[in-house]
Order: C-alpha cells, then sequence, then structure tokens
C-alpha cells in the first residue's frame, strides 16, 4: 500500500471523538473546581501581554535578514524625516529643543575651533531668522506663547553670540604671539565674524522696529531684542579690537583692506537706545581700522 | 495546519492568569484530540475517558501550583499532550501492580470485559477505521504514538519532539520506522483478509 494512502487511512481515525454527554459533564465538573480555586482577581490580559506576546509571535520573522534591512531602513528613513522637521522647527514647536540639541552635537563633533566659531555665527542667524518667522506668522498663538518664543530664540541667540565675543577675546589675547600663518587666519576669521555681526545687527534692528507695540508682551520682545543688539554689538566691538590687535603686531605683509563694519557697536546702541526701551553700554573708543593690514 | 498560533499563544497566557473561561477554551478546543491520543493507547473508552478528565485537571493543578512568573508554558497543547502521555504511563503501571497481586482466576475473568468495552467503543466507528484500530494496537507504543500525532493529529514534527522529548532528527527517524512497521502490518492484514 502506498505510503499516502495509508496517511489517508490514519486521517479517518480522526472520527474517534468522545460521548458528547460525557463531554459536556466533564467540562462543567472541571470548570465549577476551577471557578471555586482559581484565586486571581483579574486573570485579563493587559497592553503589556500583548505586545509580549505579538513580539513573541513573530520574533522569528523579525530576525529575517531581510526583516531586519527593511527595519534598518525605515528606523534611518524615519530618523532622517524626524530630524528634517526638527531642523524647520521654531522655538516653542516640539522638536525645537532637539533641533538645539543637534546644533550642540554639531559643533562638539567640530575639531576645529574656527569652524566652530563659524557654525555658532550660522547658528546665530538661524536664531534671527526664527524671530523673523515668529513674527511674520500669522497662526493662533496667543501673545504671551509668542513672547515666549521669542524669548527663547533670543536667550539662545546671546549664548551663542557670548561664545563667539569669548572666541574673539581669545584670538586677540593669543594674536601677539602667533605667527604670520597663524595671524594671517585670526585676520580672515575676524572679517568673517565681523561680516556676519553686522548683517546680525541689521536684522535685529528691523526685527525691532517690527515689534512696535502697546503690548506688555511686545515691550518684553523689545528689552529682549536690544539684549541681543548689544551681545553683536559687543561682539563686533571685540572683532574689531581683535582686527586691531592683529595689524599693530603683524609683520608679515598680507595685503588685505580691511572694510570699515558698516553697523558700528556706537551706532547699534544708539538706534537701540533711540527706541527708548533700554539703556544700553557705551560703545567703545576702539573702531575698525580702515587700514591695511601689515603696513 | 497544526503550527501553533497566536491564538494558542494568548490561551496559554490567559491560563497562566489561572483565567477560568481560557481553561474552558482549552478545553473545548484539546478535549477530543487528547481523548483520541489516550483512546488508541487505552484498551477502553471508560479508560480513555478517565485520562482525558484526568489530563485537565492535572493541568489545572500545575497551573495552581506555579506561580504565574515561574510557569513555563509555551505550548498548552504539547503540555496537554505530555500530562496525558504519563498518566497512560501510570495506568499501565498500576495495572501491572495490580495484576502481580491478582490471582489468575480474577485475571481471565478482567479479560472478557475489557475486551467487551473494547468492542463496544468500537461500534461507534466505521469498519475501516476498526481495521486501521486493530493494526495501530499491534504497534509498539511508540510507533502508534508518533503515528497518531503525526498523521492523526497532524502535529508539526516540532511539536511532536516537545511532546515526546526527543530530537527533531530522532522523530523523523521513528516516524520512518513506524510506517515501514505500519506498512507491513496492513500488507499482513490484508493478505489474511484475502485468505
Amino acid at each position: 500500500m502506498p505510503r499516502t494512502d495509508i496517511a489517508k487511512q490514519l486521517k479517518s481515525l480522526r472520527s474517534i471523538a468522545p460521548q458528547a454527554e460525557w463531554q459536556a459533564a466533564t467540562r462543567a465538573t472541571l470548570l465549577a473546581r476551577v471557578q471555586q480555586e482559581a484565586q486571581v482577581a483579574s486573570p485579563r490580559l493587559g497592553t503589556l501581554d500583548y505586545l509580549r506576546l505579538t513580539f513573541g509571535a513573530f520574533r522569528h520573522q523579525m530576525l529575517q535578514p531581510v526583516v531586519v534591512m527593511f527595519i534598518v531602513f525605515g528606523t534611518f528613513l524615519g530618523s532622517s524625516v524626524l530630524v528634517n522637521a526638527a531642523f524647520y522647527s521654531l522655538p516653542g514647536a516640539p522638536l525645537y529643543r532637539m533641533k538645539l540639541a543637534l546644533e550642540q552635537t554639531h559643533l562638539a563633533i567640530t575639531s576645529d575651533e574656527d569652524r566652530q566659531v563659524e557654525l555658532k555665527i550660522e547658528f546665530a542667524r538661524k536664531r534671527v531668522d526664527e524671530l523673523e518667522q515668529i513674527t511674520y506668522a500669522v497662526d493662533e498663538t496667543s501673545s504671551p506663547a509668542r513672547a515666549k518664543n521669542v524669548q527663547l530664540a533670543v536667550s539662545e541667540l546671546k549664548r551663542t553670540i557670548g561664545d563667539v565675543q569669548r572666541h574673539v577675546d581669545k584670538l586677540a589675547s593669543q594674536t601677539p604671539s602667533a605667527t604670520s600663518a597663524d595671524r594671517e587666519k585670526t585676520l580672515r576669521v575676524a572679517l568673517t565674524i565681523r561680516s556676519q555681526a553686522d548683517e546680525l545687527a541689521k536684522k535685529l534692528e528691523q526685527k525691532n522696529a517690527l515689534t512696535i507695540s502697546n503690548q506688555p508682551e511686545e515691550k518684553e520682545v523689545e528689552a529682549s531684542i536690544a539684549e541681543a543688539q548689544q551681545a553683536v554689538a559687543a561682539t563686533t566691538e571685540a572683532v574689531n579690537h581683535l582686527l586691531a590687535v592683529t595689524a599693530t603686531s603683524s609683520d608679515s605683509g598680507v595685503p588685505v583692506d580691511l572694510p570699515t563694519s558698516t553697523s558700528t557697536p556706537t551706532e547699534t546702541a544708539s538706534s537701540t537706545a533711540g527706541e527708548g526701551s533700554v539703556q544700553t553700554q557705551t560703545a567703545p573708543a576702539t573702531t575698525a581700522p580702515a587700514v591695511p593690514v601689515g603696513q | 495546519m497544526s503550527s501553533l498560533n497566536f491564538h494558542d499563544k494568548i490561551l496559554a497566557e490567559r491560563i497562566k492568569k489561572q483565567d477560568p473561561e481560557a481553561i474552558g477554551a482549552v478545553y473545548d478546543r484539546y478535549v477530543t484530540p487528547i481523548y483520541r491520543f489516550v483512546y488508541l493507547k487505552l484498551p477502553s473508552r471508560q479508560d480513555a475517558e478517565d485520562i482525558t478528565s484526568e489530563t485537565f485537571l492535572r493541568l489545572w493543578q500545575y497551573i495552581q501550583r506555579t506561580k504565574e512568573e515561574e510557569t513555563e508554558i509555551e505550548n498548552v497543547r504539547a503540555l496537554l499532550y505530555q500530562i496525558a502521555r504519563n498518566l497512560v504511563v501510570d495506568f499501565y503501571r498500576q495495572r501491572a501492580r495490580a495484576e502481580e497481586v491478582m490471582d489468575d482466576e480474577e485475571k481471565f475473568a478482567q479479560i472478557p470485559d475489557v475486551r467487551q468495552q473494547s468492542f463496544l467503543s468500537e461500534l461507534d466507528v466505521d469498519l475501516a477505521t476498526q481495521d486501521i484500530q486493530r493494526i495501530l494496537r499491534q504497534m509498539k507504543d511508540e510507533y502508534r504514538e508518533v503515528i497518531t500525532l503525526k498523521y492523526i493529529e497532524q502535529l508539526s514534527t516540532k511539536e511532536i519532539a516537545d511532546i515526546l522529548g526527543k530530537s527533531k532528527g530522532a522523530v523523523r527517524v521513528l516516524l520512518t520506522r513506524a510506517l515501514k512497521v505500519a506498512r507491513q502490518l496492513i500488507e499482513d492484514h490484508s493478505s489474511h483478509a484475502t485468505n
């Protein structure tokens, strides 16, 4: 007899079954005992139980190479989308903190100090752009909430600008003993910073001009922006000092014409003071030297 | 197919939590296969019924004995078959002990009764299955067991291996030998019937 026939014959034994009366009686006896002895108050499965079971049921499939590849790809894609979403987030948005954290990570993995300063300036520009977007955004954000968001952006801006200023001060202290190559590098960094600081100062001035309002929150915003302007002005001042130090101590004869800062600390501070809201610091005596370096 | 599905896993989790409804569901799902399994190993329907009901009671006791976090029930069905197998072994062990103390007269008196019960139980199935049953009962217990689980209950090789406490390879070898013996017995039966 072929093997399949044996299997078919054996399958016919599935007709063997207990008698229905016995089956019902045994069930009743068993459940009566179980009901009497069961001592668990809440035998139902919870969400965690179902999650564990689902993972357990698909564990084998989940460990397949193709599935692992899809999971890795999906995670990567999901992360990219998240990072992208964070990149465009504004103060007050859920992902804004992530954006700041990503910037700090970017700084942490950058070893070159000059590149770090460039990044910080770039981040400062982002803060100013965010300020603009918050101001122009027509949404349902309440005035106090918007003021809070502005405060957050300005506070980050001041912190970043403060870091840049400290870097500039450090460069200024190192310049007298620096080699000509280092001084040339410092000069280029200083010029870049000053150019960016000028741009920031202009943007902040425009921004502050837009926030004239009688609302108390708007007054707070105005004061915050004025503080940011002060920080930028102080940085410009530090850069000008650095340029002066570099020019006087340089013997390399780098043929670079230093452009005059379009927005000097004095001008920025006075324009802020003109709004009558914040008392600004007195402008320093040192201004950008309008002479070629090395002469 | 007989592979363990998500429903079985949920049942296992629920009985670990001593859920009476789950015990009822397990009973409804497995009472017939377990009965069939023991029926083919035991001499009478009555014995099969006793061992089947005892199997479910033992399952309940096992759950009660062990705390929820300590209870490792991966596969309720496999656990039930294991309990049933052990009970069948106990059945024959007790019977052997009883026979030792029984005198010959009593022993002879018992035989017709068992045969009668067996005959009565076989009236419930048709003739073709009766022949197959007879052939199965002539086989060694481990051959009968593996054939029952594979071809009647249609369990996977892995599940059979779990129930019998053997490797999958050992189960395949056992199954090949069991089929060879079954084929020989069927051929013998056929030639005997034609003569």
